[in-house]
């Protein structure tokens, strides 16, 4: 009978051994509730991490820490700068815009100069040692925390890495995918025949809008100079995180998502409405600058976008059309 | 006792079977084909930042994009069978890791053609249905102008008098796929990977057998069939095997 035993153990030992599956974790066993993050249709595949799976508990902490001044030593939180009913952004006076916290977890590049392209985690990181300064002292000392990061990683010490980690987890859940646009697309509701024409505007060579800003993200997560300026002195774009000269003066494309909750716009916030903006593509576009994106200066593009009042006013429809309210207003996002 | 010994026996086989069973191994007598994209204008190497090309319609010109799709790839075998694969391949001439791709279990022997499609066959080139990274989807062609993906996007600077203009080789819409067909004699080796390089040459895509002219036919050609038609005809023979 011991033999039969045997036999059966050196069974499930072969079976185990071809297995290919990734070795057993070296992270200690933690009761994690493991959760999948609700994916609008039509949405590419988000890149999400081996070691940071999405779970209940360190999506919670993620959330509490955003909305938490601990994190600063100036009474801040992420969400002093980032508010949600302005989708994640706002206009606190800053010589440089806010970038929004939406669709996040599909980025590549992050920052209007792409200073940091090592994914949601790195970021973070960023945002807590260099950016807020974390001092771990405190939040060491609260007794609160240290359960829950206990919980949640397995830590008995605090550290920038598991911060960054639940801020990455409260990031990828910040997801707007139900705007108009998109019942639209999932052919639940209709647009207006203003916002029809505007989208045709958006998605043709009218408007060539959806080169940059294409596809479900609205943003091609890639970097363009659209003609803003003729020359860069101080800031030059992306040349200041790279060094090469075919930089200068390029931007990361912002996503449209919720544009039309935003005070400012472009990287210095020099518009102050989307009309500006629409105005600035169809005649204010620099087309001598340098390192220009080449689809800002199609020959056809010589004297602008030449279009008419009724077409900017449709593109501005079809703008609108992004705005999400289910996002600006899910309970799961506020201030826990 | 003796239904033990049989027990155990079966017991035995099992495991074994499993294991057997579970190898990822290729096939017995089949080998791999690993390929590589290069680039070359007129021979000269591939950068950005410098107008250092000419086209055949006189235009000096350089180049910021160079991104599109391969499917279908077809190896025929010298004895008429043809390998197929399903897969569809996104390709960016400035991120090395999109330029090398390998094909697996085909079987050994001599082949002497390689055919694949410059674009996405029809049965894949369906709106929102790629969409497996963010690569993808930025080539995605509206639906207002046919749906499915931006075979290219072949874009850059030329000089129109001194004056620099932009221009954007885009193809798409399953009309313009190009089935392109390289003669080409290689050996698949059992148990063993063998390395082709494609290489295009982007010049050819202003030329041969039409000259494609930045003004007279269109600095984009999104939208534009005769424009794109044109690219079409040119894009047959912009590969070469080494
Ligand atoms: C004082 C205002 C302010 C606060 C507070 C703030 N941010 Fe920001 N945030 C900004 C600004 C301004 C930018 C754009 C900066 C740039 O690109 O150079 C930005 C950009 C970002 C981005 C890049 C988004 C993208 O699309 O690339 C991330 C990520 C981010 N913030 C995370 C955080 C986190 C996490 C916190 C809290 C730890 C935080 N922010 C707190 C002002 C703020
Ligand atoms: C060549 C790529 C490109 C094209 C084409 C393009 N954009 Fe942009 N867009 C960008 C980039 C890059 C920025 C950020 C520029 C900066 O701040 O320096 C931007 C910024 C914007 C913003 C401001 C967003 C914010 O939060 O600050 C709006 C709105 C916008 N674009 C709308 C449009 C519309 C509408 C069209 C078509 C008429 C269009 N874009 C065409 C690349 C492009």
């Amino acid at each position: 009978m011991k033999k039969f035993f045997i036999v059966i153990l050196f069974g499930f030992y072969l079976i185990g051994a071809c297995r290919k599956d990734p070795p057993p974790s070296t992270e200690p066993k933690l009761k994690q509730t493991p959760i999948t993050l609700d994916i609008p249709r039509f949405f590419p595949e988000m890149i999400i991490p081996k070691d940071n799976k999405m779970t209940k508990e360190r999506l919670a902490l993620g959330r509490k820490l955003y909305y938490d001044p601990i994190l600063s030593n100036n009474g801040r939180s992420c969400s002093s700068c980032h508010f949600q009913a302005e989708g994640f952004t706002s206009d606190p006076g800053l010589p440089t815009t806010v970038l929004p916290h939406v669709n996040l977890g599909w980025s590549k590049n992050f920052l209007w100069k792409g200073r940091n392209d090592q994914g949601l985690e790195n970021v973070m990181l960023y945002e807590v040692e260099e950016f807020f300064q974390t001092d771990l002292k405190k939040i060491n000392s609260d007794a609160t925390y240290k359960k829950d990061f206990k919980d949640a990683f397995g830590v008995d010490e605090i550290t920038s890495k598991e911060i960054a980690y639940s801020l990455a987890q409260f990031f990828r859940s910040l997801i707007s995918g139900n705007s108009r646009y998109d019942q639209y697309l999932r052919n639940e509701i209709s647009l207006t025949q203003e916002e029809m024409d505007g989208m045709e505007i958006f998605f043709t060579e009218t408007g060539d809008c959806f080169h940059c800003h294409g596809s479900m993200l609205f943003t091609d997560n890639d970097f363009h100079n659209t003609g803003l300026d003729s020359v860069f002195n101080t800031d030059k774009g992306r040349y200041d995180v790279t060094g090469k000269t075919s930089d200068i003066g390029l931007y990361k494309t912002p996503t449209l998502r919720n544009a039309s909750l935003r005070k400012r716009f472009m990287h210095d916030g020099r518009f102050t409405s989307l009309e500006q903006v629409i105005e600035f593509y169809n005649s204010g576009v620099h087309m001598n600058s340098p390192n220009i994106d080449p689809l800002m200066i199609l020959p056809q593009k010589e004297n602008g976008l030449m279009l008419s009042q009724e077409q900017k006013d449709n593109l501005l429809a079809f703008l609108k059309t992004l705005t999400d309210v289910s996002f600006t207003t899910n309970p799961n996002f506020s201030k826990p | 006792m003796y239904l033990m010994k049989k027990l155990t026996l079966i017991l035995i086989a099992i495991p074994l079977l499993t294991l057997w069973g579970c190898k990822k191994e290729p096939k017995k007598g089949n080998g791999n084909a690993s390929f590589k994209t290069t680039y070359n204008i007129d021979g000269a190497a591939l950068m950005t930042d410098t107008f250092a090309y000419l086209s055949e319609a006189g235009y000096e010109y350089k180049i910021t994009r160079v991104e599109y799709f391969l499917s279908g790839f077809r190896l025929k075998h010298e004895d008429g069978n043809i390998y197929m694969s399903e897969k569809v391949l996104y390709i960016n001439a400035f991120k090395p890791e999109t330029n090398t791709f390998t094909f697996k279990d085909i079987p050994s022997g001599k082949y002497t053609e390689i055919a694949f499609y410059f674009g996405i066959d029809s049965a894949h080139n369906i709106s929102r249905s790629l969409d497996a990274n963010i690569d993808m989807a930025n080539m995605s062609w509206p639906d207002q102008m046919g749906g499915g993906y931006h075979f290219m996007k072949f874009e850059g600077v030329f000089k129109n008098n001194d004056k620099e203009e932009g221009f954007a080789m885009h193809l798409g819409n399953n009309k313009n796929l190009i089935d392109i067909h390289l003669n080409h004699s290689f050996e698949i080796n059992i148990d063993n990977t063998s390395s082709l390089t494609l290489s295009m040459n982007l010049n050819e895509w202003f030329k041969n057998p039409e000259v494609y002219d930045f003004v007279t036919d269109g600095s984009y050609s999104m939208n534009k069939p005769p424009a794109m038609q044109k690219l079409k005809k040119n894009g047959a023979d912009i590969f070469q095997v080494k």
